[in-house]
């Protein structure tokens, strides 16, 4: 009886019309994901000494396109497509109506303000990188671009509220799904954080690009660019982890170890993830030093639903093997499906968050912070993050998501090609992270081109590490194309058929959900109380006692 | 809401343990003199060549192996770009931009700052081993960034 | 008071039905792994002061 309701949970599809809409994200992130591994390579290999960029093509044009087209284009389009298709998979399996004009709304949005941007990098106008920092100029129609690109994601978050309320209405009183849950959780977070770089972008800098303004107050930008910056890592995070909460169960045979516990933990982190961005900033004048610490002892809090989000996984993986008859401490390890693509993708990405959160957690120390900070460390870090664990785990995603959607099937023949390129890309990220990690600690700046500063013995010194990263970048380049192919073939040329969406049960033991947990204007208050501790002092004391502003320039 | 009896023992452990890490930090940086670099001084950024101490970059001795390094960083360079120090000396940096925002890294050591128009930032370091140090821009700051070095000898 | 014998007998339930002992294990090799990170980085900070 159980049994065949939940075969007939499992059985449910997405429809054609939220389908479209997700894959329309979902492939627009991809394209993005394929042009910047190009960058990336490029990027290895010009550090490395191996190629020279000819005079036409900077160094930094390019790495500005790989940081805005990985860090903000691929991930932004792939979280708001895997949310429409999973909340459309857990109320149902359609979006109302609204939420796909919403949806197809801030999709064609994201495109226009892309393509702004990306002309303006290409033209040489932007070299500004993706964290554009004043005074540098850049052209207004890169920011202009970059100010659509966050306001249209704003509609995708409309889009996931309103099927959210839709379902709500026809449920009285009942706990939404998990899944809907977490991507409504996601959002109002990434609503939270993009205030700080709205308002960075549409008060400063755009009026200031124009010439509307003559000069900027620079320390201020940053604590809003900043104030962004930090719970941006969690809005690629928290999909990554609503995978391994919601579907991953189900794809190793086991159960959603606790739905209560699941939520709790998205919710700490819509409270904590912003009021800690001082921790960019710890070497920086002008923020009192009282005020960096309390960043940093909250930055240590939000280490903590992290900390519950690895025990669940693990217990999730456990009870599962035991289920299946695993015995002895470590037995259940072998009991995992390590030959699914589905599974194996993304614990790859789980497993380099240890030592991607073993970063974190130095990078957030204070003082410590001066061993690592601007180094190469930083990049080797983040892509241990981000481009291992989020991107894994959307690369894992992907091969199911894209043939559900599409009405085809991943073959086992797909699901090979998928391992290899797992385990390439796994490779490749460990030579190249972790010469970036050491390189880091010996003083190694990154957003660097080739240099040896004059034949400097120290700078010579660190070259062939430069080499090493390099090679890593080589095979991370061959593994992002394999998963072009992929997608390609995934979206086109795979055979038809049903691919399920999976989607974990709740566990027997697992305990009833407090309500709290879903009183949206408790929390949202409460993240307000705490951002206001966190920065309305900072804030108000930069404004007032700014130095004269900085007029920009265009050093590139 | 119910957590299971070993959930229980690792949030304690593991929550301690981040209270152990701000409590260390804290006592390294506020009761010993460990402060990450956070100048308050503020100079108007387009008149750094005008407004003392910018005007002369330069070592200045303040006292026996003492000195104070006022600096000013621009696109693509500092001044001064060369320092000569004796070796157990104690320099404080004092450095400003001039442009844009530019870092003020020396490798093997802890200083490392960010460098930001408008503000004036400082670190102080003891070099305790003679040798030719590389200072150098840890902060994109535009096509040259990656030739932005200056050097500190120790003898 | 239904409410709380059920969650009792659940309570009850759970420590004898499902052993953690292989997840707390890992996650102390895990945290054991951070404290080491931490510690080796905090040394060369001291290190280079
Ligand atoms: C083909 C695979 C990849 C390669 C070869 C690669 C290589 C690199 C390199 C060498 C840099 C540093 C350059 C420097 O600091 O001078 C870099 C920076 C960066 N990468 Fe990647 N990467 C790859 C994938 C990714 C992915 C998947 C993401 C995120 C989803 C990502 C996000 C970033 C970001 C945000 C930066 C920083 C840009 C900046 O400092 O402005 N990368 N990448
Ligand atoms: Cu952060
Ligand atoms: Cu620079």
């Amino acid at each position: 009886m159980a049994e065949a309701q939940a075969a007939e949970v499992q059985s449910v599809r997405v429809d054609r019309p939220a389908a479209r809409l997700s894959l329309a994200y979902v492939l627009s992130g991809f394209l993005a994901f394929g042009i910047a591994a190009i960058a990336g390579l490029l990027q290895g290999l010009d550090r490395g000494g191996m190629i020279t960029l000819p005079k036409w093509l900077s160094y930094y044009a390019v790495l500005t396109t790989h940081g805005v087209y990985m860090g903000l284009v691929f991930t932004t389009f792939f979280i708001i497509g895997f949310f429409f298709s999973g909340v459309a998979r857990t109320t149902g399996g359609s979006l109302p109506p609204a939420a796909r004009r919403l949806g197809w709304f801030g999709w064609w949005m994201m495109v226009v303000g892309v393509i702004m941007a990306t002309i303006e990098i290409l033209a040489g106008n932007a070299s500004v990188l993706y964290t554009f920092y004043a005074p540098m100029k850049a052209s207004p129609y890169f920011y202009i671009g970059t100010a659509l690109l966050v306001v249209g994601s704003w509609f995708g978050g409309y889009g996931v509220f309103s099927a959210y309320r839709a379902w709500k209405r026809n449920h009285p009183g009942k706990m939404s799904p998990l899944f809907t849950f977490m991507a409504v959780s996601t959002m109002a977070l990434w609503q939270i954080a993009t205030i700080g770089v709205a308002v960075e972008v549409v008060l400063q800098l755009i009026p200031w690009s124009f010439g509307w303004v003559p000069t900027i107050n620079v320390l201020l930008s940053r604590m809003l660019l900043w104030y962004f910056g930090h719970p941006l890592v969690y809005f690629w995070l928290l999909p990554a982890y609503t995978m391994w909460y919601v579907n991953m169960p189900r794809i190793i045979g086991g159960k959603v170890f606790s739905d209560a516990l699941a939520r709790a933990s998205f919710i700490l982190f819509v409270l904590l993830s912003t009021p800690v961005g001082f921790h960019h900033q710890l070497l920086e004048p002008g923020i009192p030093p009282l005020w960096k610490f309390l960043h940093v002892m909250l930055t240590m809090m939000v280490v903590v639903p992290s900390l519950m989000t690895a025990f669940n996984m693990f217990a999730v993986f456990e009870t599962a093997g035991r289920a299946k008859g695993a015995t002895g401490l470590f037995g259940w390890f072998k009991k995992l499906p390590w030959n699914d693509v589905r599974f194996t993708a993304p614990i790859m990405g789980m497993i380099a968050f240890i030592p991607g959160g073993a970063g974190g957690i130095i990078n957030a120390g204070y003082q410590m912070n001066e061993v690592v900070h601007n180094t190469i460390w930083v990049t080797g870090h983040f892509h241990l993050t981000v481009a291992t664990t989020v991107a894994m785990t959307f690369f894992g995603i992907a091969y199911w998501l894209i043939p559900h959607l599409t009405g085809r099937r991943l073959t086992p023949a797909a699901n090979k090609v998928g391992l290899a390129q797992a385990v390439i890309w796994a490779t490749g990220m460990l030579l190249m992270s972790g010469s970036m990690h050491y390189m880091g600690l010996l003083g190694v700046p990154r957003r660097t081109a080739y240099t040896t500063y004059m034949n400097n013995p120290t700078a010579l010194s660190w070259m062939p590490l430069e080499g090493t990263m390099a090679l890593g970048g080589v095979l991370l380049f061959i593994a992002a194309m394999m998963m072009i192919g992929m997608v390609i073939y995934l979206t086109w040329f795979a055979p038809k058929g049903f691919q399920e969406y999976p989607i974990g049960e709740i566990g027997d033991t697992a305990e009833a959900t407090p309500r709290i947990l879903e009183r949206w204007p408790v929390i949202i208050s409460l993240a307000a109380v705490l951002i206001l501790v966190a920065y309305a002092y900072p804030v108000i004391d930069t404004m007032q006692n700014a130095p004269p502003g900085a007029p920009g320039i265009k050093t590139w | 809401m119910h957590l299971h009896r070993y959930e229980k023992i690792w949030l304690t452990v593991g929550l301690l343990t981040l209270i152990v890490f701000i409590i260390v930090l804290g006592i390294n940086a506020f009761a010993m003199g460990a402060q990450p670099p956070s100048d308050a001084q503020v100079i108007d950024p387009t008149k750094v060549s005008q407004t003392p101490p910018f005007d002369q970059p330069g070592l200045k001795q303040l006292g026996n192996n003492n000195y104070a390094a006022d600096m000013t960083a621009f696109v693509f360079g500092y001044a001064p770009n060369r320092i000569e120090i004796p070796v157990r000396s104690t320099v404080t940096f004092n450095v400003t931009s001039k442009d844009v925002v530019h870092g003020f890294e020396i490798p093997g050591t802890d200083v490392n700052m960010m460098i930001v128009p408008g503000l004036v930032n400082s670190a102080t370091h003891t070099f305790t081993k003679p040798g030719d140090y590389l200072i150098l821009c840890n902060e994109y700051c535009g096509a040259g960034h990656q030739l932005m070095a200056a050097h500190l000898v120790v003898k | 008071m239904a409410q709380t014998s059920v969650s009792k007998t659940r309570e009850h339930r759970e420590e004898h039905a499902i052993s953690l002992r292989g997840t707390l294990a890992s996650v102390f090799i895990m945290g054991i792994f951070l404290l080491l990170a931490w510690l080796g980085v905090f040394i060369l900070f001291l290190a280079r002061l």
